[in-house]
């Protein structure tokens, strides 16, 4: 499993930097403790490791999905938000911890405006947020189980 | 040359496609691109593909299973895999499989281009 969100941190930074020419810098991702998790769009990763799971998550508003898309691929594609986010998620899970022997699902991604990611069972949960621009992008590090709702449920 | 571009997400394949497209600008090249192996397994029975880029996790067939058939049916191509898994074991797995080089992402264009440049003709 990956040992601390941290790691999922840093390959965020890696990732953002090394595809998109954004650099965070260090600090910039903050420990947060909300408990609401809305994004325009969300992609999650199953991870697991010797009997363990884990859950990583990215989730972005419109706008940084759509900034995402233009930094990786040059083009103002809307198409293309979900697959850049769920992209990301799987460079920076894959390269969390350079040589682990975990294995990881394929991504899966949600793009609707305002939905809502709900944690269903309670565990370690490691919340990382920043802003950019007049956006927001999450990343988690979770054991238990998410469900994602449309806005308003 | 005709080159198979193989992954499901298009940001990857576009990342392959811009780092021919910048890097090799007067060489007469062909992407096809396929979404998973069952596809770039069809494309590739098809011929003439002259080197592949392959992902590892992908649905319907994957990356390895890919190169495992294509092997199994004597084709001889290049095949650069370009994955997330950092894993030795499974990198070890892959070049069993038939795998020419291996390519862990995220990498630069400028890098991508330097590792695969000696199979562009």
């Amino acid at each position: 499993v990956i040992t601390n969100a941290t790691e999922l941190v840093r390959a965020l930074e890696r990732t953002l930097l090394t595809l998109a020419n954004v650099q965070l810098p260090p600090g910039t991702m903050e420990v947060c403790r909300d408990e609401v998790l809305r994004a325009d769009v969300s992609a999650h990763i199953a991870i697991r490791s010797d009997g363990h799971e884990q859950i990583a998550l990215l989730m972005v508003t419109d706008d940084v999905a759509r900034a995402l898309v233009r930094a990786t691929s040059g083009e103002d594609d809307d198409s293309l938000t979900a697959d850049t986010v769920a992209e990301l998620l799987n460079v920076v899970v894959g390269s969390a911890q350079k040589g682990a022997g975990y294995q990881f699902s394929l991504p899966v991604a949600v793009r609707a405006p305002g939905h809502q990611v709900k944690v269903l069972s309670a565990g370690r949960h490691e919340r990382f947020l920043t802003r950019l621009g007049d956006g927001v992008l999450r990343l988690h590090l979770l054991e238990g189980t998410i469900q994602a709702t449309k806005s308003g449920e | 040359m005709k080159i198979l571009v193989v992954d499901d997400s298009a940001l990857a394949r576009g990342v392959i496609r811009r780092t021919l497209a910048a890097h090799a600008p007067g060489t007469q090249i062909e992407i096809v691109e396929a979404q998973n192996g069952m596809e770039a397994l069809a494309a590739a029975r098809g011929g003439g593909v002259d080197i592949a880029f392959v992902d590892w996790n992908m649905p319907v067939l994957d990356g390895v299973s890919f190169v495992r058939t294509l092997r199994a049916e004597g084709a001889t191509m290049p095949i650069i895999m370009i994955s997330a898994i950092s894993d030795e074991n499974k990198v070890v797995e892959a070049v069993q499989a038939g795998i020419t080089e291996y390519i862990e992402k995220p990498v630069t264009s400028q890098a991508l281009w330097e590792r695969v440049k000696e199979f562009i003709k």
